[in-house]
């Protein structure tokens, strides 16, 4: 009964929470179609948002948005797949031999600082113009956040709890799967949720640069045809799908794991 | 204990912990060792059950006339030391790793139910108060069936409520499941209610050892009671 009435009660704030965080967009869209109707913005230069509305259907119709929105998530799919199977093991690695620290850490810090997009005329020299440099992009942005999360994870492992498994006789192996992994799950899914993020923001840039589909193609592609409308949908895009992704990432993540409310 | 030592290397500073230990624990006794802060209660423990690596001295687990090796120690610490990702029955479980799944789930149900926690077997840690906590830790250590349980001041954080009923609980416990329990405490109270011997250190030395022969369960207010716990204070304080 006390689980109803808590469950219950919980799902009433997360839809408080969600009404409440729509108010101001909700106002933005009014004040912006109110200024529009007024004729106190250049149509020119910020389409009413009607116009926007009718530009993201007509794309939807033609499937251009489609194309381009599944360009840009084929690549963030692989891409930030890539950075995790690189940098989670790296930074167990790292971790678990301490003596490794201090051979990777200079070497890391300094590519850590080096932003993603400067490197794409590199990456263009080195693997082409197809989808490598994009990939290659996304893997710089999403490798960091994974690593140095996942590297915080392990090396935190609460040492009490260690004394546990040391104490049943646990092997490494052990003391890994059962101890340290799980404790440093909820930095792991931090860590990767910081990675999606940023291979998204890293991804949209290396569209702008160097594509021929993708969300920031179509971006690029929209102000050199002077049409705003579609650069506004495209913002839009981006932002409504990095929520979304994010949402359902910690949504999965969390029922996996168990780590939702810790975090 | 054959002259049991540990000394901790501190920057340039030699700590002496444990400066020679002799003591005899019978198997399946209770021994409560009790001390001031800084006696050498916890290293002691800490250095039976490989947790500190011993600079000096001799541990050694006697069957018959023969030394025995492979005695299964566990240790019951002064936090629950819960995995806070596991529920109460997982934790519980979690030393039994290499046995059949059937008999982990009769081990721990049959813990569950002797220590009050069947209701609470899907709680997780931080669902559950101190003193259950701790109880959960106990059956932990039970659970991975050991013949020598340390136990260091499990009960000290708890409130003086909670702590008489473990206090029982622990008696109940170690009548049943005749364990050998060497078990740290700064309470004389409580050294006097557990132990059937209880040792004084002082400095990482034995001060004293002093038989308790009284029956199980003890009453605090018994004469008897009150002269033990007075023989303890009085070695404690140097009178």
């Amino acid at each position: 009964m006390t689980v109803v009435i808590q469950r219950n009660c919980r799902r009433r704030i997360k839809i408080h929470k969600t009404l409440k965080g729509l108010i101001v967009p909700f106002a933005i869209l009014i004040i912006w179609y109110m200024l529009s109707a007024a004729g106190l913005l250049n149509n020119y230069i910020i389409p009413p948002p009607v116009e926007i509305l009718e530009t993201a259907l007509a794309l939807l119709k033609k499937g251009t948005l489609s194309k381009h929105v599944m360009a840009s998530l084929y690549r963030v799919f692989v891409g930030f797949s890539a950075a995790f199977v690189l940098a989670f093991p790296t930074a167990v690695l790292v971790g678990m031999a301490s003596a490794l620290e201090d051979y990777v850490n200079p070497l890391l810090e300094f590519i850590r600082h080096i932003p993603p997009i400067a490197c794409i005329p590199m990456l263009i020299l080195w693997l082409g113009i197809g989808e490598a440099p994009k990939i290659a992009v996304i893997i710089l942005a999403a490798f960091f956040p994974i690593f140095l999360n996942t590297l915080n994870g392990v090396v935190g492992c609460d040492e009490k709890l260690l004394e546990v498994g040391q104490i049943f006789q646990f092997t490494a192996k052990e003391k890994f799967l059962k101890i340290i992994l799980p404790s440093a799950m909820p930095s792991v899914i931090v860590g990767m949720r910081l990675g999606l993020g940023y291979s998204w923001r890293a991804l949209i840039g290396a569209e702008l640069i160097a594509a021929s589909a993708g969300i920031g193609y179509m971006i690029m592609d929209a102000e050199q045809l002077s049409r705003p409308d579609i650069i506004i949908v495209g913002i839009i895009i981006i932002g409504v799908l990095g929520y979304l992704i994010d949402y359902l990432f910690f949504s999965l993540t969390g029922k996996m794991s168990g780590v939702k409310e810790r975090i | 204990m054959k002259d049991l030592k540990k000394t901790y290397h501190i920057k340039n500073c030699e700590i002496k912990a444990l400066s020679g230990i002799n003591l005899e624990v019978e198997d399946k006794s209770f021994v409560t060792v009790v001390g001031r802060s800084g006696s050498g209660k916890t290293t002691l423990l800490r250095v039976l059950c490989g947790l500190e690596e011993k600079s000096g001295g001799e541990i050694s687990f006697i069957e018959g006339n023969s030394s025995k090796a492979g005695t299964k120690i566990s240790m019951v610490f002064q936090e629950p030391r819960l995995m806070h990702w596991l529920t109460v029955g997982e934790n519980m479980a979690f030393s039994l790793r290499k046995e059949d799944p059937d008999i982990i789930k009769h081990k721990v149900d049959r813990h569950l139910d002797l220590l009050g926690l069947k209701q609470f077997k899907d709680a997780f840690p931080r669902q559950i108060s101190g003193g259950m906590a701790q109880r959960v830790a106990l059956g932990r250590t039970l659970c991975y069936d050991p013949e020598v349980i340390l136990m260091d001041e499990p009960l000290s954080a708890l409130d003086a409520f909670t702590r008489q009923v473990l206090q029982k609980e622990i008696v109940k416990l170690f009548i049943n499941q005749q364990k050998t329990v060497i078990f740290v405490t700064h309470d004389v109270d409580e050294a006097v209610l557990l132990g059937q011997k209880a040792v004084i250190l002082e400095d990482g030395i034995i001060k004293k050892q002093i038989p308790i022969e009284l029956p199980y369960p003890r009453d605090q207010a018994q004469d008897k009671f009150f002269k033990y716990r007075q023989e303890i204070l009085k070695t404690i304080m140097g009178d």
